[in-house]
């Protein structure tokens, strides 16, 4: 196997890009993808549901950050393919499965950037919400959440960028989006799918971290005369 | 706001129109007998396969046949080893594997022992028919599980039949997929049947791994198919299995009953006719070493012997 | 679920699960060595690029943003590309967890060093300290917390990603998880994912307590209130939360 090859300029079933193989699956390609995509927006969109909340109610009150945090760390530490094994049994190969596992790894990431955002809001602007009458729900929704934006958004960042390398190990019970096109090259030792499997996962990655600045920038229309650095 | 408003009436409207229709065809071909016999809706089939390219290539090949015919095939393909798929098919998760005969009865009855092809499906049929399981017909196609060894370590040592490792000095490790550790038609075989005393390291299904760790000398036995491709190029060293402890591997498809129809089963059978063990490693050919698509290797066979 | 629970336990207590070179005993340490290894050459790799650049203040947006480059990669790809490149054994896998490793530290290392206060280094400077003097002396120990963050990040996800290694035919406790799912032995399975699950833990609190003890105490008390969440396990690298 180590037959190094050359690295360029082959194009063949040897070669470490096959071009004509490329062409010919333009369907793969696609439907890998949007597996990806599904699996990574369900991932962290109910992640963020869960995580919203949550996060709050830690900030808010401390006998809930100490479980919310140590609990959702228990899961973090714990290694993708052992829980997606663990999960094996009790949900079956299939979606759910897959999901469950990515959800379980966004939670800690998400909560921690949650509450370091609402931690973040000065406290003088915090008294003048209250001086100006609002109700501590008012200030929370109007005020403290919008002011912990960048930082809830930086959480998005990393769960999503996460979340995307984490899908490709799932294609070890059968989901996997590019996770597939690596496992195809590993069992079929085949360096074409290898190659595309993890560019498109990098690229995918890439893509929707600059798509979440933007969307940040949109959230945050205060934030932008101030130059952000980043 | 207006607009809102207009959208949220069409919106209202076509999902009533919808339940409407759901319901007016539910009653109709519940009530009313179908006026042609031709609206038969044909079964939804999921179509599973182990984690090795050839095993693939088979699952698409059937459900090619079957799609075609008009069923609504669905695939779950590389799930596992057959320990993984099995109890799948058995719970009704998916409904179809491309199995073979032998190593399927050995994974049901670990005491079935080396039998015939079709005295294997006989028994195979009598432990699933409970399990709502049909074994359609065997193929004349086998791809067995066998142990293998270098040449230069076959040369050095003698070897020609499994037998012959009981004189090698020293403990050998065998290579092989994980599940050949605790099954009967491999490690756990040779050493009840063989008398040997090995050593063991999970590798894969007779692919990449196994055979870099063979070439390494990381192991002296690798668990290879029959069927395999490049077994003879490579310059791999089958050993015979002179005592017989390995299982019919004739290429036998199952699927779970009440997906099979007349058709479905004529289909099927008609594919496992037409596969044969020179077919079956031309093909293997193709997929691993040329790296055609198993889906479009398998298409091809079909093709050529009219089946698509 | 007391059945399993109970056949996890006697797993656990067989002894012929502790020995031999599929034993306990073996593959522990085969994690732990692989583990510690990759690390430390990671952070021999990592530690000096990402302080000197830390001090010079070059090459800012790769040191940002090689982490999140880094954390895009899949670590399975990694270590399949490190049997296409080395065949099997330990050697890809390590190589591959090395690759893994090195972002992190760089980011937090640079980050760390960023962080100090320009003033104070200039005072430095205007001292006649050298360059490598003001890095070691000054820089490097304000930056500590940060710069063990990322060494932290980095460990545990070492640990974390050596059970992959199982899948491209390594050991490690990986192994447990691997063969149990192809075998279709949930005990052996769970009891795998709870080994490797206590150890990425067990790393994590040795790794802060690491963390704790090379901070300056003068630091430490000062950070107290304000680092009450980022104290709590967890790989994201400090530097992207907030």
């Amino acid at each position: 196997m180590p037959s190094y090859g050359p690295l360029l300029g082959a194009n063949g079933p040897g070669s470490w890009i096959w071009w004509d193989w490329v062409g010919r699956h333009g369907d793969t390609l696609y439907a890998a993808g949007r597996e990806h995509v599904i699996l990574t927006f369900w991932a962290v969109a109910i992640g963020m549901a869960i995580a919203l909340p949550l996060g709050v109610a830690a900030w808010r009150w401390r006998f809930v950050q100490a479980p919310a945090l140590g609990l959702t760390g228990a899961i973090y530490t714990v290694p993708s393919l052992a829980l997606f094994a663990m999960l094996v049994p009790v949900t079956g190969l299939g979606r759910t499965t897959a999901e469950i596992g990515l959800v379980g790894y966004t939670l800690l990431i998400l909560i921690r950037n949650v509450v370091a955002g609402l931690d973040g809001v000065p406290a003088d602007v915090r008294e003048a919400a209250r001086g100006m009458g609002l109700t501590p729900l008012r200030t929370l929704l109007r005020v403290e959440l919008p002011l912990a934006v960048p930082a809830i958004v930086a959480g998005v960042r990393i769960a999503t960028v996460t979340t995307i390398g984490l899908v490709t190990v799932t294609a070890l019970i059968g989901q996997g989006g590019f996770g597939q096109l690596i496992y195809d090259g590993l069992l079929r030792d085949f360096r074409t799918p290898l190659v595309l499997g993890t560019v498109l996962s990098v690229a995918l990655a890439a893509g929707a971290d600059v798509l979440l600045v933007l969307a940040e920038r949109m959230l945050t229309p205060w934030a932008r005369s101030r130059g952000r650095v980043v | 706001m207006r607009a809102f408003r207009t959208w949220a009436v069409g919106a209202i409207v076509l999902v009533l129109a919808m339940v409407a229709g759901a319901c007016g065809s539910g009653g109709g071909s519940n009530d009313t007998a179908p006026t042609t016999t031709t609206a038969k809706v044909k079964a939804s089939i999921t179509i599973t396969s182990a984690n090795f390219s050839e095993n693939e290539m088979l699952a698409q090949m059937y459900g090619a046949v079957l799609a075609k015919a008009g069923y609504n095939v669905s695939y779950k393909l590389k799930l596992g080893a057959r320990e993984v798929i099995e109890p799948a098919l058995e719970s009704g998760q998916v409904d179809f594997i491309p199995e073979y005969a032998g190593n399927y009865l050995s994974f049901l009855d670990k005491t079935a022992g080396s039998l015939s092809a079709q005295e294997t499906v006989r028994r195979l049929q009598t432990l699933l028919t409970a399990k709502g399981i049909t074994v359609l017909d065997p193929s004349e196609a086998t791809d067995a599980d066998a142990i293998a060894v270098t040449k230069d370590f076959a040369a050095k040592n003698s070897l020609k039949t499994i037998s012959d490792l009981a004189k090698v000095p020293g403990t050998l490790t065998l290579g092989g997929p994980a599940e050949c550790e605790t099954r009967v038609t491999c490690k756990v075989g040779l050493e009840q049947v063989y008398g040997l005393k090995l050593k063991f390291k999970s590798l894969d299904a007779d692919g990449p791994l196994t055979r870099a760790a063979l070439d390494k000398g990381d192991v002296q036995l690798a668990r290879v198919f029959t069927a395999d491709a490049d077994l003879k190029t490579k310059g791999y060293v089958v050993l015979e299995d002179d005592k017989h402890f390995q299982q019919a591997g004739n290429v036998t498809p199952v699927i779970r009953s009440e997906k099979l129809d007349t058709e479905a089963r004529v289909l099927i059978n008609k594919v496992s006719a037409a596969l044969t063990t020179d077919a079956l490693i031309d093909l293997n050919k193709s997929v691993q070493v040329d790296k055609e698509d198993p889906k479009a290797a398998a298409e091809k066979f079909l093709r050529s012997k009219g089946l698509l | 679920m007391w059945r399993f629970l109970s056949d996890v336990a006697a797993w656990f207590t067989a002894a012929e699960h502790w020995q031999g070179d599929h034993g306990i005993v073996h593959r522990l340490a085969e994690h732990l060595g692989m583990s510690a290894a990759a690390t430390l050459a990671a952070v021999a790799i990592a530690l000096p690029i990402g302080l000197v650049l830390g001090h010079t203040g070059r090459a800012a947006l790769v040191a940002v943003n090689v982490s999140n480059i880094g954390r895009a990669i899949p670590s399975f790809a990694l270590l399949v590309f490190g049997v296409q490149l080395f065949g099997i054994g330990a050697k890809p896998a390590f190589i591959a967890l090395v690759a893994l490793a090195v972002p992190p530290i760089v980011t937090n290392a640079y980050t760390g060093i960023r962080q100090v206060d320009r003033d104070v280094v200039e005072a430095a400077r205007g001292m006649g300290m050298r360059e490598h003097h003001i890095l070691l002396r000054v820089e490097v120990p304000v930056a500590m917390p940060l710069v063990m963050a990322g060494v932290r990040t980095a460990g545990v996800q070492v640990v974390a990603t050596a059970t992959l290694a199982a899948v491209v035919a390594w050991g490690g406790l990986g192994r447990y998880i691997v063969d149990g799912l192809a075998q279709k032995d949930s005990v052996q399975v769970f009891s795998g994912a709870l080994l490797v699950a206590v150890l990425a833990m067990l790393a994590e609190l040795g790794l802060a307590l690491l963390q704790r003890v090379l901070t300056p105490a003068g630091l430490r008390l000062r950070r107290r209130g304000a680092r009450k969440v980022s104290i709590l396990p967890g790989a994201a690298a400090a530097p992207e939360v907030g």
